[in-house]
């Protein structure tokens, strides 16, 4: 993402609430970071089969900011970008077999067993070929007793990696690092996916893409989509939540973004948002903050 | 009017600043206390000034003494322009074990939520423990908190127990500052009150297995006071 506050609806901006799955993005520089001089670290991308039907993948990235991370924003670009490929070309294909029930047993194994290596193998790579393009500068110092190959290196591009893949069959969520996912139901109560809890998330310090042997690290959850779905999944960066004095207050967040959807509409939610999320940074932790939503409505809550 | 933003009260990120003091008997020998006293006195004000220029961080300070046991001499976690010093007296042994032990039981997740900033401890000593240090020391790495805080040591005079200090700090590359005198001291006090805080106000993100000397990177600290003739 660049420095400016970047905003995106996989329904246009134009169009309306209405029937069907839609989106939008958000990605803004956190205050902390224009004064420090930093730039925006995050990254957010969205992808959709078509027009608003699923499958729908969301995914957002938070590259580090410490002088190490020198790379961190192109990190945090390819994961997202690596998130939305892996989930919708590799495994989508393999799991949705056309005129074949779904397996829903196989399906959480497969995402277990193969999932976690395979979009830390793939951002791997993607970084390793852009290192071959373009090689580290001398600045960009590697941190003393570390010998390894330059070519190989993969802290400056030091990123987290959030992502959620929604189908009509289930919800599969997937974190790599600090962040969060919030369910909100229909009448606004706000959940969050069942996903390990990871205690060594404190502070400044987080799991990462670039760790050794990071699919570890990697914590899914697994959803099949029965009775109650969600109508808002949202994404967002530790810069959102570290804005709270108190994580039910963050949670707040997805209950307020599903009703000022149906109250103002898609396109002045997607207009405001940046706003939103600049003002809630300057108040509150001072971050670059990236949000990603999905969300549905139904036609009588057509404005 | 304008419109509410999603979600709750926002907030600035805690951090908290402690101050662990020695008091005992030998910190009253040569103006040591008092030393000590007037550096973290005029140390306030160059706190203020960084605590201002960061608003996302919120610095709270507090400070705990330790002579025969340990106590909190200011006890609140005070916002920074309202943080007063009230002058330490030094008398008694130095039960540095029970000062981290008091330490310990408020760096636990449940008084110090996820989102905190990294705590800085600083302490300060002129001499050797005369309870369990080790199992003060135990007590304050068995918190998350602990492990991930800033640790910094102040050794006052030859008699300062050096070794231990390290063992509080916990990495071999970051050392005990040595203050002989009390320009040196106040220069210390003063790189801890300013660039240490500065740092530990807006840390970037890092990965887990990356610090190689603490998880907050710190500038390197100041010579002793070049001029100033070694009392301590």
């Amino acid at each position: 993402m660049s420095g400016k506050p970047v905003a995106g609806s996989g329904s246009g901006s134009g169009s309306d609430i209405g029937t069907g799955w839609q989106t939008i993005c958000a990605s803004v520089r956190g205050v902390a970071h224009i004064r420090s001089g930093a730039p925006n670290q995050d990254a957010a991308r969205i992808w959709q089969a078509k027009g608003r039907s699923l499958p729908l993948v969301l995914a957002v990235a938070d590259g580090h900011g410490s002088a190490a991370y020198t790379r961190s924003h192109i990190g945090a670009a390819y994961a997202v970008n690596t998130a939305v490929r892996v989930l919708a070309r590799d495994l989508l294909p393999r799991l949705l077999t056309p005129n074949q029930p779904l397996d829903l047993i196989l399906v959480k194994r497969i995402c277990d067993e193969w999932l976690p290596k395979l979009v830390v193998r793939r951002w791997q790579e993607r970084v390793r070929n852009y290192t071959r393009r373009y090689p580290f500068s001398p600045e960009e110092s590697r941190p003393p007793g570390d010998e390894s190959d330059t070519s190989e290196r993969l802290t400056p591009y030091g990123t987290t990696l959030i992502a959620a893949l929604i189908t009509e069959q289930f919800h599969l969520y997937l974190q790599l690092g600090d962040g969060d996912i919030l369910t909100v139901a229909d009448d606004g109560t706000v959940s969050r996916p069942p996903l390990p809890t990871d205690a060594r998330l404190l502070g400044n310090e987080t799991t990462s893409l670039c760790m050794a042997e990071a699919w570890h690290s990697v914590r899914l959850a697994f959803q099949p989509a029965v009775g109650d779905v969600p109508s808002l999944v949202l994404l967002a960066t530790d810069g959102y939540t570290n804005s709270f004095a108190d994580p039910v207050f963050f949670e707040q967040v997805g209950a307020d973004l599903l009703a000022a959807i149906r109250a103002e509409g898609v396109a002045s939610v997607h207009e405001q948002l940046p706003d939103w999320l600049v003002q809630t940074s300057a108040a509150g932790s001072g971050d670059d903050i990236t949000v990603a939503l999905g969300f549905h409505a139904f036609p009588d809550m057509v404005k | 009017m304008e419109r509410k933003l999603p979600g709750g009260a926002l907030s600035s990120r805690p951090l908290h600043f402690i101050w662990i003091a020695d008091c005992s008997g030998s910190m009253g020998q040569r103006g040591k206390i008092q030393a000590l006293n007037n550096a973290i006195r005029e140390a306030i004000p160059h706190m203020v000034q960084v605590a201002g220029e960061n608003p996302n961080a919120q610095v709270l300070v507090r400070a705990v003494k330790f002579s025969n046991g340990s106590q909190w001499h200011v006890a609140q976690a005070t916002p920074m322009d309202q943080f007063r010093w009230e002058d330490l007296e030094a008398d008694g042994v130095t039960d540095m074990g029970k000062a981290l032990q008091l330490v310990a039981e408020q760096l636990d997740v449940t008084t110090m939520p996820a989102r905190a900033l990294p705590p800085v401890l600083v302490l300060v000593s002129d001499g050797k423990p005369t309870d369990d240090f080790s199992a003060g020391l135990r007590a304050l790495m068995e918190k998350p908190w602990g492990t991930k805080a800033v640790r910094i040591a102040i050794a006052i005079g030859d008699d300062a127990d050096k070794a231990t200090l390290q063992r509080f700090i916990g990495h071999p590359e970051l050392e005990p500052l040595q203050a002989n005198n009390a320009e040196s001291l106040v220069r210390y006090i003063k790189w801890v009150s300013t660039a240490v805080l500065q740092s530990a106000s807006s840390p970037a993100s890092q990965t887990l297995d990356s610090s190689p000397n603490t998880n907050v990177p710190l500038p390197p600290p100041p010579e002793a006071a070049p001029d100033a003739t070694d009392v301590w």
